[in-house]
């Protein structure tokens, strides 16, 4: 707080963040802002920068420029250890030849904490991770799911000013990520301190997180709540990478209508289109049953084929597809940038 | 039916075991409990168990076996710090670093005999370039091959300027080994350079060591060809190695009985020095558990 430049805000700031490696720039201009006890999501596919920002706040890569700043205070030039931060690396990063308990004790005894305090932290943190049976067990005998708690025992045990994770769910099979996605969560609000999450799974970005930022090549994409960029997508990436099934897109001329699967209404062909609603005619070719709702696939000739969410079943198999036209989201085709307005100028 | 079915698939390795190192072995066996030399008209003749006694007596034998060991000893360890050093530094992103590292390599891939003749051009006295270096900057001739006491020092230089890149690259491949997130991890928590050396990589290059450990001490026990071409096992005999002596009894006095003896005397000290280098190698790897 002593530094000059200290502004009022507590949390973790990004200000114009680029990493340029020769000729690639793996994050562009990147800013954004993380209020202690918020959890942000970078959520992007593979190559979008999300990890190489993560990276450049832990302090692992050197910043091309810009400015990170944390408690109000730049820590932008600061080696690794002097900035407080505590990450969980994809692959848990675990020593494999020491114990858990060591794993968890290493950074202590490095920093020269008194022995009586490290087996009190330890203690406490085993408690609380509930690994108080695998403490003298090296990390090849422990399962995905307790490595992954030594990890995040040892990102908690650092006191961290700032939390990193970094895909930390990709190594456990699908059943135990949903299980943990709610525990996970409220742990990390329970430190109190900004979280940032890198992951490329949608589910657990809108499952865990207060907020996303979607990254593409890079760049900012959008930031907001996983509901803003469900239903108000800046752009077609937006769009299309949020959501499951992914939304339907159709061509109008020099523009793309963006189609939820669920704003779409099945009816037998031919049946007569409401006012303000727009129809396209099809072949089913085929179904998949979700248990709750089924997703029915129409091909439509000359626009392809519709992802249709519905809660039942359609028994014919040639169909009306149709969804309120104000409802319909705008993409312009070339630079897939949202427009503002319904489906149809002309007509509305 | 399956034991007999198993038994017969190894057959081929097994015969080839057998002639290759079991074979050899007993002959050597049987040869060192006869006479075979120009005295016995280079007939084998039985004579017991004398020339093990002999061996026990033999002054030359207990000098060069603690000859051996010192000279092992010395280059092995020197080579181990030196490796070390030279795979850390090639795993190093250097630019340059294919071409570092191949180049490193060169010493390993010259013939022993070759570097060899080279180093006594080197150690030459007055005439090579470390003593004409000396003798400019004013300073006096140094007797590298000729005086007992450096000379084996010598020959340590050399075995260790030709087999480092052995060790190095073994490292090397065990460096690569180590995932560089543990560094990172390491990092976060405020490990320096140091810490991180002796905390991450040492105990997990360690199964890497010994196993360099191993191979150049087999290797430096049995030394022969640098020694022949460097010193001859001078000066005085204070660089002759036992696999020197039992050359010399074979191929100089052609007494076959007694090298034979030296040989298998020489293989009973360097099974126990490997073997025991092993079994320190199995109780750590256990000790290590598995490696992730």
């Amino acid at each position: 707080m002593t530094n000059s430049g200290a502004t009022g805000f507590n949390g973790l700031e990004l200000h114009g963040l680029s990493r340029r490696v020769g000729n690639h720039t793996l994050v562009d201009q990147l800013s954004l802002q993380v209020a202690p006890g918020e959890i942000l999501a970078l959520l992007g596919p593979s190559g979008c920068g999300k990890s190489s920002t993560l990276r450049l706040i832990a302090g692992l890569d050197p910043v091309s420029s810009g400015d990170i700043r944390l408690g109000g205070r730049s820590i932008t030039t600061l080696p690794p250890a002097q900035r407080q931060v505590a990450m969980v690396f994809q692959s848990y990063a675990l020593f494999p030849h020491l114990s858990v308990e060591r794993n968890l004790s290493l950074g202590m005894e490095l920093r020269g904490m008194a022995r009586a305090e490290i087996k009190r932290e330890l203690d406490q943190v085993l408690a609380l991770m509930q690994l108080q049976e695998q403490r003298q067990r090296k990390p090849a005998e422990l399962s995905g799911g307790q490595r992954q708690r030594v990890a995040l025992a040892r990102a908690l045990i650092r006191r961290p000013a700032l939390f990193l994770l970094d895909e930390p769910m990709s190594n456990l099979d699908a059943q135990l990520r949903d299980n943990l996605r709610a525990e996970l969560r409220t742990l990390l609000r329970s430190t109190g301190v900004p979280v940032v999450y890198v992951t490329h799974d949608q589910h657990e970005a809108m499952g865990l997180a207060d907020r996303i930022a979607v990254l593409r090549n890079g760049r900012l994409q959008q930031l907001g709540s996983a509901e803003t960029l469900y239903r108000d997508p800046a752009n077609r990436f937006v769009a299309t990478f949020l959501g499951s099934p992914s939304i339907n897109l159709i061509e109008r001329g020099d523009l793309q209508l963006g189609l939820r699967p669920e704003l779409l209404e099945l009816a037998n062909a031919g049946s007569p289109v409401p006012a303000g609603w727009e129809a396209l005619e099809g072949q089913l070719s085929h179904r998949e049953w979700l248990g709750d709702r089924v997703i029915s696939h129409v091909h439509c000739p000359g626009q392809g084929t519709l992802k249709v969410l519905s809660s039942e079943a359609f028994t014919s198999d040639t169909l009306q597809v149709r969804w309120p036209k104000a409802q319909a989201l705008r993409f312009h085709a070339r630079s897939g940038e949202r427009l503002p307005g319904s489906s149809d100028p002309h007509t509305a | 039916m399956r034991r007999w079915r198993l038994w017969l698939l190894m057959a081929p390795a097994l015969a080839l075991l057998l002639a290759i190192f079991a074979a050899p072995l007993m002959h050597y066996l049987w040869l060192s409990t006869q006479a075979q030399s120009v005295l016995t008209g280079l007939k084998p003749v039985p004579i017991g168990a004398q020339q093990w006694l002999r061996l026990w007596n033999d002054g030359r034998f207990w000098q060069d076996t603690w000859q051996t060991l010192r000279f092992s000893a010395a280059s092995v360890s020197l080579e181990m710090l030196l490796g070390l050093a030279v795979a850390l530094l090639l795993h190093q992103p250097l630019c340059g670093r294919s071409l570092l590292r191949t180049i490193s390599l060169l010493p390993w891939a010259l013939p022993t005999t070759v570097m060899a003749l080279g180093w006594r051009w080197i150690f030459n006295d007055p005439y090579g370039p470390i003593n004409q270096l000396l003798a400019v900057l004013g300073l006096g001739a140094m007797p590298f091959l000729s005086n007992p006491n450096i000379t084996w020092l010598a020959a340590v230089g050399a075995d260790t300027w030709k087999t480092t890149p052995f060790v190095a690259l073994l490292l090397l491949a065990g460096l690569q080994t180590i995932p560089s997130d543990l560094y990172e991890a390491a990092a976060l928590e405020g490990a320096t350079a140091w810490q991180s050396l002796r905390r991450i990589t040492l105990p997990l290059l360690t199964p890497y060591l010994l196993i360099a450990v191993l191979f150049r001490l087999a290797q430096a026990l049995g030394v022969f060809d640098l020694i022949q071409v460097l010193t001859g096992g001078g000066p005085a005999g204070s660089t002759e190695s036992l696999a020197l002596y039992a050359y010399l009894n074979a191929m100089r006095f052609l007494d076959f009985g007694y090298s034979a003896t030296l040989l298998l005397g020489s293989f009973a000290i360097l099974l126990l020095l490997c073997g025991t280098a092993a079994l320190v190698w199995r109780w750590s790897s256990r000790l290590q558990g598995e490696l992730r």
